[in-house]
């Protein structure tokens, strides 16, 4: 449906050096999917989005939508943005002040170039697009007097009124409160099975980008770090960047004694005691290897009495602090000394700060991460 | 921030090339300023020396060039300032409390003096026979004839006529091509800078230099537009389109880029996000833009001073005269009703303004 092929587009800084934007970026999107580009702030998921839109200039690659060149720095072809059928709900909502609601939702549909609309049929699209946002007893209303969620709403019906091949959206939850976050959140996954639209969906928040996505993209720096399901990418990250910023993560270094094979269960040693684990490339004796292991598989006993074995993924430890944070709690868990893991477990465990606990942790759920 | 330091700029500017009250005040004293200066040179002496007002007026422009130089630089990180975004536009009414009290009285107290004052003078002059100081007799020899002279058909009639279609055609040229230009330069579309430099350009022309300037223009071109009205449009719209531009940019500058790209994302070609988004979100602007504009080439005196002919008079051009010829009755009848014409016109626009809830830019 959408192709982005190794897409290169670089600002030129105040010291004239070539920096920022994107640097060989490469997806494509299934029709009807929802596609996420998840990344920190500055990492150039606008930059990517502003170039499928046509609102940026790429310096070289492709970008071709249902088979058609919307841009292609070989042929040297770049079509305007207003022919590339591509709605689009900015970060700043962007709904203009001086148009009453049903005004802005009619205007992609005023404009349309091919095939002039009647009357009648822009009405009954309009009200279509509105009801379907929530928003059709407020046709007549100012734009500007919407709350930020309403403007919300009339951004996405706005976008949709045209049912356009594809549908961008930058950070669309970013500027509302937790709770508005989350109704909206699902809204959005709503109207996007309802009328089947083929979406990007850029974001920098994980928790949004699990939540809604198909598939994820996760960029760093200009370029995809890891792209996958969320489940994928939440389970088997593939370096430490992606490890870091999907979830809380425990990372953890050791070097490698003896060669692996695929599939092998192997032990190393770490700062906090042996780890074993499965691992799934082979690899020869000497490499570095990242662990990662989410707080949540990690299991906390409490101890009474000293350790004495020292199985391995175990180890005994005292804890440091302890976060409320719900439907669950946070506890920082100190291992000899200067080390530190973290935990996450049901309140109702019942540890305080100051407990012995022994944290355990399946060889299944660790995932060995080598660089 | 950058549409007060450009306006501030701009006072200074106007300071530094005002020609009227030197011209009536400093003249009678023998003060001349170089506005003052290039007057004498070019009109009061016969034969005309424009040689030496080319002299005064390029000192005058080196000067200016120096400021603009100044605004140039202050408007180059323009982006950083847009201040309507598609969201949470809203006029909003500051509550000042008790303070408003206290500082209407000041103000009203102020403008009274300031304007109240020397109109008041002028309201009373008109009604007499002679030009005199105030008393208990002088009120005796109340009449209206003044009245009749200016408001009768006649010379004066047509002066104002003149004046109004001066004004009005002027600033409608100006605003809606300053809109364009601003909003080409202020969204860098390609070589949109040489259209702003070329706009801004006037600026540093003093209004009696571009006077002496279109002067030269006009009496050598091949057909007959010296003298004409029309004549002393073109040169008005040039000479103004400066402030045009700096209204349209500041307004430019407050729409965020977001609005239009929203726009051009639904679908539209570049003309029809300029139609359909930028102007209606420019009209608070553009009004402010088309009255500012307006009052200043109908108020003008040095520009047209130098350019007016027998057939296209002019009522700041028949002030002056009449003042030069010691009318002051007519002076001060021309200027009452001139003065409560334009009050009329300013009322005007600030209810159009309200009505639309425009909060001037
Ligand atoms: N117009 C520009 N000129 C120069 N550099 C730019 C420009 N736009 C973006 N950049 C740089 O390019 C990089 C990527 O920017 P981009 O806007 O794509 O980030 P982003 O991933 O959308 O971040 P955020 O989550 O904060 O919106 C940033 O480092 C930014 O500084
Ligand atoms: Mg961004």
């Amino acid at each position: 449906m959408l192709r982005v092929g190794n897409l290169v587009k670089q600002y030129i800084n105040e010291a004239g050096e070539r920096k920022g934007g994107v640097s060989g970026v490469s997806f494509d999107v299934k029709e009807g999917e929802l596609f996420t580009l998840l990344g920190p702030s500055g990492c150039g998921k606008t930059t990517t989005l502003r170039s499928i839109a046509g609102l940026e200039h790429p310096d070289s690659g492709l970008i071709q939508l249902d088979g058609r060149d919307l841009f292609d720095s070989r042929s040297d072809i770049q079509l305007p943005m207003y022919e590339r059928d591509i709605g689009m709900v900015f970060q700043s909502y962007a709904i203009w002040p001086h148009m009453s609601v049903f005004e802005n939702a009619a205007y992609p549909l005023r404009t349309r170039r091919n095939g002039h609309l009647s009357r009648e049929e822009i009405e009954s699209r309009v009200m279509r697009s509105l009801e379907m946002v929530g928003l059709s007893e407020y046709r007549n209303r100012s734009a500007t007097k919407l709350s930020g969620g309403q403007q919300q709403r009339l951004a996405l019906a706005r976008a949709l009124v045209r049912e356009p091949k594809l549908l961008l959206l930058d950070e669309p939850l970013s500027n509302l409160d937790a709770l508005l976050r989350e109704q909206m959140r699902s809204e959005i996954k709503r109207l996007q099975t309802e009328w089947g639209v083929t979406t990007i969906y850029v974001t920098h928040d994980q928790s949004e980008a699990m939540a809604l996505s198909d598939r994820v993209a996760v960029l760093n720096n200009g370029m995809i770090a890891q792209m996958g399901t969320p489940i994928d990418i939440y389970d088997r990250p593939r370096c430490e960047f992606v490890a870091n910023f999907i979830g809380r993560t425990n990372l953890l270094r050791g070097t490698l004694a003896s060669q692996v094979r695929a599939g092998d269960i192997a032990a190393v040693h770490t700062s906090i005691g042996a780890i074993r684990c499965m691992f799934s490339s082979s690899m020869t004796a000497g490499h570095q290897i990242s662990f990662v292991i989410r707080p949540e598989n990690i299991e906390l006993q409490r101890l009474n009495g000293v350790a004495s074995d020292t199985a391995p993924n175990s180890v005994s430890g005292l804890i440091q602090g302890k976060v409320f944070l719900g439907e669950v709690a946070e506890y920082t868990i100190g291992v000899d000394g200067d080390h530190k893991l973290i935990a996450r477990t049901h309140p109702s465990i019942g540890l305080n700060r100051g407990d012995r606990v022994r944290a355990s942790f399946p060889e299944n759920k660790v995932i060995a991460i080598c660089d | 921030m950058p549409g007060v330091l450009a306006l501030l700029l701009l006072s200074f500017i106007r300071a530094f090339e005002s020609f009227e009250v030197p011209a009536i005040v400093g003249l009678a004293g023998n003060i001349e300023v170089l506005s003052t200066s290039i007057y004498q040179s070019s009109r009061a002496t016969t034969p005309p020396n424009f040689g030496q007002a080319g002299a005064y007026s390029v000192c005058l422009l080196a000067f200016l060039a120096c400021l603009l130089y100044f605004y140039g630089r202050l408007s180059r990180h323009a982006h950083r300032y847009q201040t309507i975004t598609g969201k949470g536009y809203r006029p909003r009414v500051i509550d000042l409390g008790r303070g408003r009290y206290a500082s209407m009285l000041v103000l009203v107290a102020i403008l009274l003096f300031v304007i109240g004052l020397p109109l008041a003078i002028i309201v009373f002059v008109s009604f007499q026979p002679f030009f005199g100081s105030f008393s208990i007799a002088s009120l005796s020899r109340w009449m209206l004839k003044n009245y009749a002279t200016v408001i009768g058909p006649g010379f004066f009639r047509s002066t104002l006529v003149n004046t109004l279609v001066l004004g009005t055609v002027t600033a409608s040229l100006v605003v809606p091509f300053t809109a364009l230009c601003a909003w080409l330069a202020v969204r860098r579309k390609p070589a949109a800078w040489v259209l702003d430099q070329l706009a801004t350009a006037p600026l540093t022309f003093p209004s009696i230099v571009m006077g002496v300037a279109f002067l030269q223009v006009f009496v050598n071109l091949p057909f007959p537009l010296y003298g004409t009205l029309t004549s002393v449009i073109v040169a008005s719209a040039v000479a103004y389109l400066p402030y045009g531009m700096r209204y349209a940019y500041a307004g430019v500058l407050q729409i965020h880029s977001d609005l239009e790209e929203a726009s051009t994302a639904s679908g539209a070609p570049q003309m029809q996000t300029f139609i359909k988004i930028v102007l209606p979100l420019l009209s608070a602007s553009m009004i402010s833009c088309w009255l500012f504009v307006f009052l200043l080439a109908v108020r003008a005196m040095s520009l047209p001073l130098l350019l007016v002919g027998p057939g296209s008079s002019l009522v700041a051009v028949s002030l002056f005269d009449l003042w030069q010829n010691g009318q002051v009755t007519e002076l001060a009848a021309m200027g009452t009703v001139w003065v409560a014409l334009m009050t009329c016109v300013s009322g005007c626009f600030y209810l159009v303004a309200r009505r639309y809830r425009i909060l001037t830019a």
